[in-house]
């Protein structure tokens, strides 16, 4: 049986991309809230969903912490007793909660991202949405046949770049009728989540390519916390 | 409308630049006299509405909430 490798980071880069992805869950949680915020006065259902769509988001980056602790733990481990029976009863123990979380984590980020194109998008074609919702069960049900593979990872980061790709371009839509700057720095923001997920793909060429992602990525959503302060200050 | 004109406007004005009626203005100004964010007070034969620091207070807020939605696009 293969060992346990879920780990698509550079060694010196563990706990680094910890500290991205927590500050992109406050940015979506920060969102998410307001979101809620905002329809309890409204009571408008685009504005609930919205704010679960960024719950949705903040809660795969929430599962993608934790199963890369798992990883980052099982590494360490694996280096200060180098025992292959240590390992291999590391990944057996792990092997189900780890794939259950990986799998939990696509899901959540892929409806996310569903969420809000759905929203901003005003597509309300039940057609186009049940092939949307089955593209999105598949690419994340993928993973429990590839866990740890790149095969897997390849296919779900292709989705999560399509669906910002839709975003993005709605968001450019918008942005050209409202001519409105934060409306631009939304623009920005998501085309650095797009160019993140498209440099993901990448990481079974390079494990720098996992880097770059991340801190793409990352930008990203600290566009997305700055634009969320400008409209709050 | 009240804030536009600095926090104090006639009743009169007010119902004229809203386009309502005597009956819904004050339905309307009695809820958010009732909700602390607005008050009425008698000046010589005038009746204005004046804009509480509660009322400006939703105002901000409102603003912002609905910038949001408009940058969002939601």
């Amino acid at each position: 049986m293969a060992p346990f490798v879920y780990r698509f980071s550079p060694q010196w880069f563990y706990g680094i991309d910890i500290i991205f992805e927590f500050l992109s869950i406050v940015a979506s949680l920060l969102i998410a809230f307001y979101a809620l915020r905002l329809y309890k006065f409204t009571n408008k259902l685009n504005h609930k969903y919205f704010g679960y769509s960024f719950i949705a988001i903040a809660l795969s980056f929430f599962i993608k912490i934790m199963t890369n602790l798992v990883g980052y733990f099982s590494y360490f481990k694996e280096e200060s007793v180098k025992l292959v029976t240590v390992l291999y009863h590391g990944f057996t123990i792990t092997y189900t909660p780890v794939k259950a979380a990986l799998f939990v984590h696509r899901f959540l980020m892929l409806a996310g991202l569903f969420g809000i194109f759905y929203i901003v998008s005003r597509s309300r074609e039940k057609n186009k949405i049940l092939l949307y919702l089955y593209f999105m069960t598949i690419t994340a049900l993928y993973v429990l046949f590839d866990p740890y593979g790149y095969n897997s990872y390849r296919i779900f980061y292709l989705t999560t770049a399509f669906m910002s790709a839709f975003i993005l371009r709605y968001y450019y839509l918008i942005y050209k009728k409202n001519k409105n700057k934060k409306t631009l720095l939304i623009v920005e923001s998501f085309l650095f989540i797009l160019l993140g997920q498209i440099v993901f793909i990448f990481t079974s060429v390079s494990l720098n390519f996992y880097v770059l992602a991340e801190i793409i990525q990352f930008f990203g959503f600290l566009l997305l916390l700055y634009n969320y302060y400008l409209i709050r200050k | 409308m009240v804030a536009m004109r600095k926090g104090k406007i006639k009743q009169t004005h007010l119902m004229y630049k809203a386009n309502l009626s005597y009956k819904l203005l004050k339905q309307y100004v009695d809820e958010l006299i009732s909700k602390g964010m607005l008050e009425q007070k008698r000046e010589g034969s005038n009746i204005f509405i004046f804009l509480k620091p509660k009322g400006q207070e939703f105002l901000i807020k409102y603003r912002k909430m609905k910038e949001f939605q408009e940058t969002f696009g939601i």
